[in-house]
């Protein structure tokens, strides 16, 4: 995928860039960002066989330069073992960090392998680390190294739910139900991390109520708008429509659901939501504010009117997809 | 939508002509650039210019560094040579580019190469196709991820199958195979 443009969205949406500008920003700097990354990592003895992707804000477009950085490593053990791996993820680390990256250790700590990804989807062993590397690899996995590699990973991952002899489903609803079923999961994993393991709860609550709402909103209209294509063109639409940015998928499937203009509002609104995330300040004041006081907190406040702002416009969107797919919604999407 | 044009002459051999970057292979030059320069990339994909002028050596290490050949797709390459099929590529691709591809492919697995930055002519141009044309029949198979490259082998009088992901790949080359 090359550099995301929203200018021309935003033309035919009649509006002026100064109402996205921290879209466009965040748009244009992640791209930066990713050629930076891969230029670095293109020169280091890094194998093949390893794929390396940016997931997150950067894998979304959406990052800051007060971003962390999350980047994934998958490799396949018939290629790599898992020493090998795990000795060039850790070098791929330093290297990052040496050039001012923050990466952290937390969900991509370790490689995973591809086969652990794919074999046991919805079974015991399937685990909600091995559930967030699909759903993120496929809708916002910006390949960093080895980009044969990643599009191999990526391709197998979305084969795995394509190629299912029973279960598939003739709208793909075995990858569209992971898909919700992984938004569920992070929904849930904010409880745990908040109420058991002590991490900060307002910037969690926030991405919940804009960025993770957003990628789910936008999973929701691709299924709805591959759902009245002919069966022969639905897995090319959606394996070719998955990776871009959740505003991209929205756009492209409002606009041939007759909807497009409604995506102006959510534009607005998330706008805000990004010029909040790229404020360091602001990031910092968020870690301060008491959750029993919150109400009275003019930074929450402020955040919590831009949530409400995008919810409004949220709403406007599934209004038109009920009345447009509410066949697919009741079957598939909602119940 | 998946587009095949054509069908292979009754009782002739059709060559499968792979496309590089974006089927085979993988990244795009333009996945390493802050600003892709698509007027120099014009003149780079035919031979008008030389590699310095288009990017700094840096850049032009780090893509060498980053291209590389999928291996799920030369291994299935492999399958189709070993049923009979004479493998072709046909790429929109700098000629310094080359030998980097090049090295990743097995000895005797592709018949021919035809690389825009040799002939001095890019897809989806006739002159391409005219010049594929002097190496594989008439009515051979066409597999690109550029639907106006399908658009154009088709209007040369090749078979054209557009492939603009991954989804399926092996699978709609082959039922493209078994229509033809």
């Amino acid at each position: 995928m090359g550099p995301v443009d929203y200018r021309p969205l935003l033309e035919e949406l009649g509006m002026a860039e100064a109402e996205a500008i921290h879209v466009l920003a965040a748009a244009e700097g992640s791209w930066q960002r990713l050629v930076e990354i891969r230029r670095v990592l293109a020169v280091l003895a890094i194998p093949r066989e390893l794929a390396v992707f940016a997931v997150g804000s950067l894998g979304r477009f959406e990052s800051s330069a007060a971003s962390d950085l999350d980047f994934a490593v998958v490799y396949a053990a018939d290629a790599l073992d898992v020493q090998a791996a795990d000795a060039a993820r850790h070098e791929l680390a330093g290297q990052l960090r040496a050039r001012g990256h923050a990466v952290l250790d937390k969900t991509f700590r370790a490689p995973v392998e591809l086969g652990a990804l794919l074999g046991d989807i919805g079974g015991e062993g399937d685990t909600n680390l091995h559930l967030t590397y699909r759903a993120l690899l496929l809708t916002e996995g910006a390949w960093l190294a080895n980009a044969a590699a990643a599009e191999q990973v990526t391709d197998a991952i979305f084969a795995a739910y394509a190629q299912g002899a029973i279960s598939r489903g003739r709208f793909l609803s075995s990858l569209q139900n992971d898909l919700h079923r992984y938004y569920r999961t992070i929904c849930v994993d904010y409880r745990f991390k908040v109420e058991s393991a002590g991490k900060r709860w307002a910037i969690r609550y926030f991405k919940l109520r804009h960025a993770r709402k957003l990628w789910h909103l936008a999973n929701l209209a691709l299924f709805c708008q591959a759902a009245q294509l002919p069966d022969a063109e639905r897995d090319l639409h959606l394996a070719t429509l998955l990776p871009q940015p959740p505003l991209l998928r929205i756009s492209t499937s409002l606009r041939a659901l007759g909807g497009l203009a409604l995506c102006a509002e959510l534009l607005r609104a998330y706008d805000g939501f990004l010029a909040a995330l790229a404020d360091a300040g602001l990031r910092e004041g968020l870690d301060r504010i008491d959750y029993a006081a919150r109400l009275e907190d003019p930074l929450f406040q402020r955040l919590s009117a831009s949530a409400d702002r995008f919810d409004l416009a949220a709403q406007a969107i599934v209004q038109h997809l009920w009345i447009r797919c509410n066949d697919h919604l009741v079957r598939y999407g909602l119940l | 939508m998946t587009l095949v044009f054509e069908t292979c002459p009754e009782g002739q051999a059709c060559a499968i002509v792979f496309d590089l970057i974006g089927v085979l292979a993988a990244p795009s030059w333009r996945e390493l650039c802050g600003r892709p320069d698509l007027a120099a990339w014009a003149r780079l994909k035919v031979g008008a210019i030389e590699e310095a002028e288009f990017w700094t050596p840096a850049q032009a290490a780090a893509y060498r560094g980053a291209l590389a050949l999928r291996g799920d797709r030369l291994a299935f390459l492999g399958r189709l040579r070993a049923r009979g099929h004479a493998i072709s590529i046909a790429s929109n691709l700098a000629r310094a580019w080359l030998p980097t591809v090049q090295a990743g492919v097995p000895a005797g697995l592709v018949e021919r190469w035809i690389v825009s930055g040799e002939i001095g002519v890019a897809k989806p141009d006739p002159r391409f196709w005219a010049a594929l044309l002097r190496h594989v029949p008439a009515g051979s198979l066409v597999v690109d991820d550029q639907l106006r490259n399908c658009e154009a082998a088709a209007r040369a009088g090749l078979r054209s199958l557009w492939v603009p992901c991954g989804a399926g790949f092996e699978d709609r080359v082959e039922a493209a195979l078994a229509a033809g």
